[in-house]
């Protein structure tokens, strides 16, 4: 296997794949270290943007995935029927940034912040699988504890949690 | 509480409509501190309250569900208000039971943070709108024509609405009793036919101002019914509302 055939075995992975398929995943599957498959993917991207094609290779969710660039997006709306339903509710955002920044957190941690119960919202978000269950808290009753999931991450455009911009701190802005 | 609910009898349907605008009374009380225009500690606590408990009755008016969180947090309001006219006890002995002045704006800014990075996060997704992968291609392929969801670009909320209807509400009430009663009979207002008439209107792109809209009410009833008619339009994803200008809240669809 040469390099080129290298690089075309993970450019059919990297499309292929039903959701951002890791690094680990990648080299396993093509027997090399995962810093040599990292660097192949890095050329793969490059040679995209050297014939400027519309895709790109973007690191989301712990993964990797082919994406058509965003100045291409209104002629794909054209196309029709490729509109997304994810819109969420304030309240369901709200619960949403919540769990992102203060997970693993229980609902009734979430209640004490939005000062109003969150179960809907909670529900909404399970259902879209963007939070979910990650264990229970070693309290009175073992609440349910609530984390993010990796289609989050990729719905948000998100390499990991630690991309998370900062929550702001600014006394000045907050205090508005 | 994620929805405020209403129901209102028109003598033909009973309505309930729930709508997921609302996010709560930290939301309420967040958004009466921000009119005041001062820093959050600057803000006069017994003012807010007032406001706060003026809109309570408001929405109870409007047959707008009320949950008992926007009671605790008004039962709140008013405790502080009480304490801070009364002497200042030598002893602190019950201070951990109250929630004080300080206490709830820490609370405020706690949960501004989140709402902060909860606009943050609209904003994300909506710039991931214009990234298209295969896998998400196809599943809005194959999927069945979904009607979408509103935009979430509702740069004002319903309590931008609801200051408005107020406002007018109460100029009606103080109409009202300045003219002597005439003896008609009672008048249903239709809020189906409100719904229609106003559907009509704002088809095929359509923008008015909605202080402008609830003036063609002739009566308190028409009013209502109109603000009533606009929550179901925008739930419908019908319209959306946008704030132009400071005060200005403006009511569009698209053409």
């Amino acid at each position: 296997m040469n390099i080129a055939e290298a690089k075309a075995i993970l450019e059919a992975l990297i499309f292929a794949a039903p959701e951002p398929i890791t690094l680990r995943d990648c080299a396993r599957i093509l027997g090399i270290s995962e810093r040599t498959a990292a660097l192949l993917i890095r050329q793969l991207d490059d040679d995209y943007a050297a014939r400027q094609s519309a895709l790109t290779i973007r690191q989301v969710a712990k993964g990797y995935q082919i994406c058509t660039k965003p100045e291409y997006a209104e002629y794909i709306r054209a196309i029709g029927r490729t509109s997304r339903s994810q819109n969420l509710s304030p309240a369901a955002l709200e619960c949403l940034a919540i769990v992102a920044y203060k997970q693993p957190i229980t609902r009734v941690e979430i209640d004490e912040i939005r000062g109003v119960r969150s179960d809907s919202a909670l529900q909404s978000l399970i259902e879209r699988e963007l939070v979910m269950e990650v264990g229970r808290k070693e309290a009175i009753g073992r609440p349910i504890l609530f984390g993010t999931t990796n289609r989050f991450l990729e719905v948000f455009g998100l390499k990991d949690l630690a991309e998370l911009p900062p929550l702001e701190e600014n006394q000045q802005i907050l205090l508005e | 509480m994620e929805s405020g609910g209403f129901q209102v009898d028109d003598g033909q349907n009973q309505f309930t409509i729930k709508l997921p605008v609302f996010s709560g009374p930290l939301d309420l009380l967040l958004h009466l501190v921000q009119k005041e225009q001062v820093s959050i500690w600057d803000v006069s606590l017994a003012k807010v309250t007032e406001e706060y408990l003026r809109f309570i009755d408001t929405m109870q008016e409007l047959n707008l569900e009320v949950t008992c969180e926007f009671l605790v947090l008004a039962a709140t309001l008013v405790q502080i208000k009480a304490r801070s006219l009364l002497p200042k006890p030598t002893t602190t002995v019950d201070e951990a039971e109250y929630e004080t002045e300080e206490s709830l704006l820490l609370r405020l800014i706690e949960y501004k943070k989140f709402k902060m990075a909860a606009e943050n996060f609209a904003l994300r997704a909506e710039q991931e709108n214009e990234v298209f992968t295969k896998s998400y291609l196809d599943s809005a392929l194959l999927a069945q024509d979904e009607q979408p969801l509103p935009a979430p670009e509702t740069k004002a909320t319903i309590w931008d609405l609801l200051d408005i209807v107020q406002e007018l509400l109460a100029a009606q009430t103080i109409e009202a009793e300045a003219k002597p009663k005439p003896q008609v009979p009672r008048e249903f207002v239709s809020l189906t036919e409100t719904i229609v008439r106003l559907q009509r209107r704002f088809q095929g792109g359509y923008r008015c101002s909605f202080r402008d809209l609830l003036l063609e009410a002739r009566n308190k009833a028409e009013l209502i019914a109109t603000f009533l008619a606009s929550l179901e339009l925008v739930k419908l994803g019908l319209i959306t509302i946008v704030r132009s200008g400071a005060s200005n809240i403006e009511l569009l669809s698209e053409g």
